[in-house]
């Protein structure tokens, strides 16, 4: 068992810091090293495909639908892996369980829009004006807004959003292909996805389809990127794609690093990520 | 049933408990007096709230988990007065720090990046040293219809007040740090460990004649005692900081009011700290002064606090709401541009970036490990900042400080992947396969962004939204605000500058992005409002006076960016500035129970 942080904590008050042996991969620069730094890298994924095996019973637990129904699964599924694919560069969103996520999310807090701020009058973004709200005439519209967030403007929780902008989705897929969306190749899908960023559809269910498009990104790679407490991104393969290390912070998992080291080190150098839940087990709060 | 509890008079009553609330709770229950603070939000504790759960970007970077709840209120935004204001319905990253208010002791602090420094003797004095150098009609075209006042004293006069907060707060850097060419003092802390990537351009910087050196922060580098007797511990470097995010410290490093003030005022049994109290009046008198400040508890009942003295902490547009529902200050008339309460808000820091350089560096021997804490490792330089060069022949006022080569991790910011536009590129193969190794380190993508100066002009204010109510039906804050030609010329000019850094560090493939020809605020919203209730020399432009103290209603005092009279971004966030005026209004407080009237 390594020291514990909050023990660290306590001790780094008193100014007394101790760590164990070296034990990181340190990785040379040198100029045609890049080969050899990717085989370290495969060393590090095997180690993280162990750790993916401990971690299967746990995934398989979470792997259940709170609320998406049976054909907004096919649809979902068929979405999230157009958008990150199974391909030379490791498992796609598919395999991260992403749709897990997305469903988690949309059955909670997220999904019932609980911290976001719900009151009316509703008004889209990007409104060319004159447009007149509560009497108040305003020559020139409505502002226009970031991608996501602000520009959140419907009466509409997050669930039925995703509901609407699915059936419309589907509605959409039969008129251009005469299919629905997850019946489609590749190369179709991609080009629906395309249209609803352009707004090509021209009747969308009330919402606009560049943002469900936004939407439909932005919780992908959430769903790939964020912790697997959440469902999504099984066995770390997001962070095993970009090399982040999660909740490893060097000192934590017996590496017997400074994270400080780290940073200052003039030899890069990687560890295989840890999950959240890994890092309270290992820490002794779990 | 709620019931109207009515307390007992005390000598001073601080709203809101963030960072400059803090100061004046320690600074009057150590004076003797009677203090109690009222703040919406729990007592975080990190060792307890945010060790074990802090590592999680979805729940801090989308969630906001340890924030203020928007459902409950938020803010009206819109780029001019013709149009009609859209509420921020969600917090979201990225584009990070939509709003993300403070909430709970210690308040936006706890999730801030705490960069520090000061700011430079012309920011103090902005509107008379520009048209003393280069005429009020090269001003008035820079900035049309501008709206810069002078801060109430000069830089000279806030030094004291500086060293105070820093001595409290555990600023760590250098000498340099605190101006250029200042020799005498020196921050409290030591500056972190600096990266290589960071010599890189150090090196390339004072190759072409600039001064770098390390950037001031807050986050402590050693642990500390400050200066009223709070233990500090060091920074831990986990990566789980800075970044697009903003992460809650498990160590209590980060500076914030929980971690350095607010223990100290609690030794006292003069300090009545009240959680859970949501402050939605203050009532007056006749004479115009304050009797008492209105606020729920948890259960809906309203508490009613008289004292001799209020602290408005609220920060920025909630500090400018208070004082509209209270009918305090004379509120500001675009249309005649009269009227002081809510005028000349400007941003610290655009959120958006306006114009990037980038390029690639090789075999820099830096760590892409995403390590570290948000603002240390790296160096800044004031060169091209503020008047610290000649704009004569040029058509802006200001600049931008450069900081880089900071710890790389400052926050997982796996939201990066994606933090420009969803657009359809980021579909299939081809976007996933540039996700690839991400963090391997070898090649370095550098990227800097020139913020440009930002002033305040008479076309941006903060009033009340006539739409929209937050849940206990009071009206949302609305902000009137755009980016302003002289931010985007300013950011045009200073662009090719940093890719000439860059080339000079060696790296390949330097470009810039395009020149922006619009002052359209379309990207971001950022945290960093401040102005709306500045503090100057004239009440007819400002709300607060020398002392912080308020000119129309005698007994209310403020600080926070809200008072800044002007900023400038040679300090994101501008606490540090803050936290001085904070100093200066503790010491008004403190002269105005000995003697209440106005304070000259
Ligand atoms: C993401 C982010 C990054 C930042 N980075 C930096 C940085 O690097 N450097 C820097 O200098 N600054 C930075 N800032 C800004 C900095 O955090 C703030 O300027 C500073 O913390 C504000 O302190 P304050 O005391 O004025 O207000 P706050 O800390 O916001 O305190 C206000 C308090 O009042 C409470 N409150 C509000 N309304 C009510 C009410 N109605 N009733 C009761 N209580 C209420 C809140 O809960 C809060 O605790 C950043 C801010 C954000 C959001
Ligand atoms: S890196 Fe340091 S300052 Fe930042 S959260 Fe961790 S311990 Fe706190």
């Amino acid at each position: 068992m390594p020291i514990s942080r909050r023990e660290f904590i306590k001790i780094s008050a008193a100014g007394a810091v101790g760590f164990g042996v070296a034990s990181a991969i340190e990785i040379p620069i040198l100029e045609n090293q890049i080969s050899n730094e990717r085989d370290q890298i495969t060393a590090l994924n095997n180690q993280v495909s162990t750790l993916q095996n401990q971690l299967s019973t746990t995934v398989q637990e979470q792997e259940a639908f709170l609320t998406l129904g049976v054909n907004e699964q096919k649809e979902v599924e068929a979405i999230v892996e157009t958008i990150i694919p199974s391909d030379q560069n490791g498992l796609g969103a598919k395999e991260a369980g992403v749709i897990f996520f997305i469903d988690h999310q949309l059955a909670g807090d997220y999904g019932n829009n609980a911290r976001m701020y719900m009151k009316g009058p509703f008004v889209l973004s990007g409104q060319t004006g004159p447009i007149t709200v509560g009497g108040i005439t305003y020559p020139q519209g409505s502002p226009v807004e970031p991608f996501t967030g602000p520009t959140y403007q419907y009466n509409l929780t997050l669930r039925e959003f995703w509901r609407t902008g699915l059936l419309a989705l589907e509605a959409y897929s039969n008129s251009v292909y005469g299919k629905n969306f997850e019946d489609l190749t590749t190369d179709q899908r991609t080009q629906i996805l395309t249209d609803l960023y352009n707004n090509k559809p021209t009747s969308f269910n009330d919402i606009v389809p560049k943002d469900f498009f936004n939407e439909l990104i932005f919780m992908t790679y959430s769903g790939f990127m964020m912790d697997p407490v959440y469902g999504g991104n099984n066995g770390m393969v997001g962070w095993i794609l970009t090399g982040f290390t999660g909740a490893n912070m060097g000192d934590s998992f017996n590496q017997g690093r400074n994270v400080l080291d780290l940073m200052v080190a003039d030899k890069p150098t990687r560890f295989p990520p840890h999950s959240l839940g890994e890092f309270q087990k290992i820490m002794g709060e779990l | 049933m709620s019931q109207v509890i009515q307390h007992t008079p005390v000598d001073v009553v601080v709203l809101g408990m963030g960072a400059m609330s803090g100061t004046i709770s320690v600074e009057l229950v150590q004076a003797g007096y009677k203090v109690v603070g009222l703040e919406r939000g729990p007592y975080w504790d990190y060792a307890s709230d945010f060790y074990a759960t802090k590592y999680d970007e979805w729940g801090i970077g989308y969630m906001r988990k340890f924030d203020h709840n928007l459902a409950v209120s938020t803010a009206t935004l819109r780029n001019n007065r013709f149009q009609f204001a859209l509420p921020v319905r969600r917090n979201t990253a990225p584009p990070g720090q939509i709003i993300s208010e403070g909430y709970g002791v210690g308040g936006m602090a706890q999730h801030y990046g705490g960069v520090m420094g000061r700011f430079s003797p012309w920011v103090y004095q902005m509107y008379s040293q520009t048209v003393n150098r280069y005429g009020l009609d090269f001003l008035n075209a820079a900035v049309p219809h501008q709206d810069i006042i002078d801060w109430p004293m000069t830089y000279d006069d806030y030094v004291p007040y500086y060293e105070e907060w820093e001595k409290m707060w555990g600023v760590c850097g250098t000498n340099e740090g605190i101006l250029p060419g200042f020799t005498n003092y020196s921050f409290p802390l030591p500056p972190s460990p600096t990266t290589p990537v960071a010599e890189a351009f150090k090196n390339a910087a004072e190759s072409l004649g600039y001064h770098p050196y390390p950037v001031p922060h807050s986050l402590a580098s050693k642990a500390f005692v400050n200066t009223y007797g709070v233990g500090v511990n060091e920074c831990l470097y986990d990566g789980w900081c800075g970044g697009i995010c903003n992460y809650v410290c498990e160590t209590g490093a980060k500076a914030n009011a929980a971690y350095r003030t607010v223990p100290a005022a609690q030794k006292s049994s003069n300090f009545d700290l009240r959680l859970n109290s949501y402050i939605f009046r203050l009532d007056t008198d006749n004479t115009g002064k304050v009797t008492a400040a209105r606020y729920y508890d948890a259960q809906g009942n309203v508490h009613v606090q008289p004292g001799k003295v209020f602290f408005n902490g609220l920060w920025g547009f909630n500090l400018i709401k208070l004082m509209y529902y209270s009918n305090i200050g004379t509120p500001y008339d675009p249309a005649t541009i009269t009227g002081s309460l809510g005028r000349g808000p400007a941003m610290g820091v655009p959120g958006a970036v306006v114009r990037t350089a980038t390029g690639t560096l090789e075999n820099i021997g830096g760590n892409a490990y995403p390590a570290g804490n948000a603002f240390g490792g790296g160096y800044v330089m004031y060169d091209l900042a503020d008047d610290y060069f000649d704009h004569t022949g040029l058509d802006f006022i200001g600049g931008a400080y450069v900081y880089f080569g900071l710890y790389l991790g400052g926050g997982p910011g796996n939201f990066l992947a994606f933090a420009g536009a969803p657009s359809p590129s980021m579909i299939g193969s081809n976007f996933k396969a540039s996700l690839k190794d991400r963090f391997l380190p070898s090649k370095i993508t550098l990227s800097i962004a020139p913020y440009g100066m930002w002033p305040p002009t008479t076309d941006w204010f903060i009033d009340l939204d006539p739409h929209y109510t937050d849940i206990y039906g009071d009206p949302l804050p609305r902000l009137t605000m755009d980016w302003g030609m002289n931010t985007v010329k300013c950011a045009n000019y200073l662009a090719p500058k940093y890719a000439e850094i860059l080339t000079k560090m060696g790296a390949t493939n330097v470009t810039t992005s395009a020149n922006v020809t619009t002052e359209s605020h379309t990207a971001t919203w950022p945290a960093h409002i401040r102005g709306g209730a500045r503090a100057g020399s004239d009440q007819s432009t400002s709300v607060f006076n020398k002392w912080q103290q308020c000119w129309t209603c005698e007994n209310l005092f403020a600080a926070g960016e809200a008072t800044d009279a002007t900023g400038s971004n040679t300090t994101t966030g501008g606490t540090h500035p803050a936290g001085a005026a904070s100093y200066v209004a503790a010491e008004g407080i403190k002269k105005y129970l000995q003697s209440p009237g106005p304070l000259v």
